[in-house]
């Protein structure tokens, strides 16, 4: 069977993925105020790396660049690459739970309630651990998506109309709980809010790049293991059932790890929108909808735009930054009515 | 002869209205039984609960012995499937990777595997189709498609498995419902499968099962070989529709 031929060039476009990656990271640590080659980048990347477990310095790199990578550039670009591999495959999975390419954790709201979730801690408990601000946007998230499902699937799928009011429902929801807390808030809290709702990945701290990390080994490898129930899913929930695949275990299962995924990138980075929604479609019109190649792809794209994206926001108003979450959605939103004028006959 | 499914006592109502009433049913391995009847008459609800799709309200269905609902879900996967009359599946898919995902529940190494969803494709005629995407086939290739899904997924039976057909020649054209329905009555004769099928054409139902249940108002009115239960007065009582009879040397009869 020719099977073997989209398995090629799904090779093919992996190392090609490998490739960007290392290029974008490069460039990730090389650009910013202080200007380092992008050769000596990609060996303060190497050794920075080297430095999280143990001191080694050969001295390639002057030890202020060092110094810099280490703290600023390389959690820096460590958590765009994560959050963006986490956001792409929430994205591609949701759409598979609501067998419709639409769903994305900004759109329907996941997003603006793992925001909720995250700011009624930096308010309410001021000075709460971060790890207590990433088990709030966790919550937050999966709540909304449990309500969000809910509310949009039927035993006979999911309403695109249906999915869509209500992430508007949610997301205004949400949007004028983070207002109240916004008028209660402290200064201090009112920066980290408002940071929060544009998505901005500067100021990293490696304790949220392991985090990330963390979670994006578990959600990609949990992910990978129901790639092919994911497919039969996307059937209909009775044929899955009827091959064998236990449908409800399966949503949620992905319904937590999305959730897991997203509050932890939006604890993280704040919300980032788009990514989710046109990194698979983009991995989809070049190897199809399978979900064994579809995820491992959207992981590598979602981390080379995020990238570039956070490269963009350092780089276009010097020497101030733009929001990163402001620069996807202005790439993303054109895209997202693109597809919707695309659908526009299914839709009604 | 042995039987596979067998149903007693049946009820099914949803939204208050009753659908099916006291259906005992035996359907024995290796027959091809048809379920007829009027619109609304329940025989897709009757194949609902048989796929468990519907949960009835009294009444039991038993599967080889053991009661429907005990069998594991990958186990049953194996041994019986289903092909509903609507199959939704908005992603472009290649042809060959629809009938793929059949393989889902079975224990195939992926040379194997590719040689069955060539057999069915083959079996099924549309090889040719392979690589086609999904959403821009026609109504009839989509529905051979699944047909050859669920055929790829009964490959490793432990016994003659049972296949659940929810009008499987709805959009094909006569010369395609007359092959897939051969191809279903060779399974049935051959290979001892046992299938159920929603029919509409009371010929086609004469002419290729073993064994029609007709249902009408949720209950079964007649049941048994085509000779023996079908005649103008049951399709009169049952349809409300006199049809003619037509003889054709020492064939069943036509009704028109």
């Amino acid at each position: 069977m020719s099977f073997h031929s989209s398995i090629n060039s799904y090779s093919s476009l992996r190392n090609l993925g490998l490739l960007a990656l290392l290029l974008t990271c490069g460039l990730s640590i090389s650009t910013g105020p202080l200007a380092i080659g992008f050769i000596n980048s990609l060996k303060g990347l190497v050794i920075g790396l080297v430095n999280t477990v143990t001191a080694w310095d050969p001295g390639t790199l002057a030890p202020h660049e060092q110094l810099i990578i280490n703290n600023v550039r390389l959690p820096r670009t460590l958590l765009a690459l994560c959050v963006g591999a986490t956001l792409a495959q929430c994205g591609a999975v949701m759409q598979g739970l609501f067998r419709n390419p639409l769903a994305d954790p900004g759109i329907i709201g996941v997003s603006a309630g793992a925001a909720f979730g995250a700011a009624i801690f930096i308010v309410l408990f001021a000075g709460a651990p971060e790890y207590a601000v990433a088990i709030g946007a966790f919550l937050g998230g999966l709540a909304t998506t449990l309500l969000v499902y809910r509310v949009a699937t039927s035993s006979s799928g999911t309403s695109v109309v249906m999915l869509l009011l209500a992430g508007v429902a949610v997301a205004a929801l949400f949007g004028a709980g983070i207002g109240v807390l916004t008028y209660i808030a402290n200064d201090m809290a009112l920066r980290d809010l408002s940071l929060w709702q544009m998505g901005s990945i500067a100021g990293a701290k490696w304790h949220f790049v392991w985090l990330s990390a963390a979670a994006l080994v578990v959600i990609s490898w949990q992910f990978h293991r129901s790639a092919k129930a994911l497919n039969a899913l996307l059937l209909g929930e009775a044929e899955a059932r009827h091959l064998g695949v236990d449908v409800e275990r399966l949503k949620y299962r992905m319904i937590f790890l999305c959730a897991l995924g997203v509050g932890i990138a939006v604890a993280g980075t704040g919300i980032i929108g788009f990514i989710g929604l046109v990194v698979p479609h983009i991995v989809r019109m070049m190897v199809g909808p399978d979900h064994r190649l579809l995820l491992p792809l959207s992981a590598l794209l979602g981390a080379v735009l995020l990238l570039i994206a956070d490269v963009g926001a350092r780089t276009l108003m010097p020497p101030s930054e733009v929001p990163v979450g402001l620069l996807t959605a202005l790439l993303g939103a054109p895209f997202f009515i693109y597809l919707l004028l695309k659908q526009r006959q299914r839709l009604f | 002869m042995e039987s596979v499914l067998s149903l007693s006592g049946l009820n099914l109502s949803r939204g208050g209205k009753q659908i099916l009433s006291d259906i005992d049913l035996e359907l024995t391995q290796g027959k091809f039984t048809a379920l007829l009847g009027p619109n609304g008459a329940g025989k897709s609800s009757l194949l609902k609960c048989l796929s468990q799709d519907h949960k009835p309200d009294i009444g039991s269905i038993s599967f080889r012995g053991k009661p429907l609902s005990d069998w594991s879900q990958v186990k049953l996967a194996r041994e019986l499937a289903v092909l509903p009359q609507h199959s939704g599946l908005g992603f472009a898919f290649k042809a060959k990777d629809v009938v793929a995902m059949g393989l889902y529940p079975l224990t195939l190494s992926q040379q194997q595997g590719d040689a069955l969803v060539t057999h069915w494709l083959e079996r099924l005629d549309i090889m040719h189709l392979r690589d086609s995407l999904y959403p821009e086939l026609s109504g009839g290739e989509k529905q051979r498609l699944h047909l050859a899904r669920v055929l790829v997924q009964l490959a490793q039976s432990e016994q003659p498995p049972v296949l659940l057909l929810d009008e499987p020649t709805s959009a094909l054209d006569l010369a395609q419902q007359h092959r897939v329905l051969s191809l279903l009555k060779e399974l049935a004769r051959e290979q001892e499968y046992t299938i159920v099928s929603v029919l509409h054409d009371l010929n086609q139902a004469c002419q290729y099962c073993d064994e029609l249940v007709v249902l009408s108002q949720g209950r079964v009115a007649a049941s048994g070989t085509p000779r023996t239960c079908m005649n103008e007065d049951l399709i009169d009582h049952v349809w409300r529709y006199r049809p003619e009879r037509l003889y054709r040397s020492s064939e069943t009869p036509l009704y028109f």
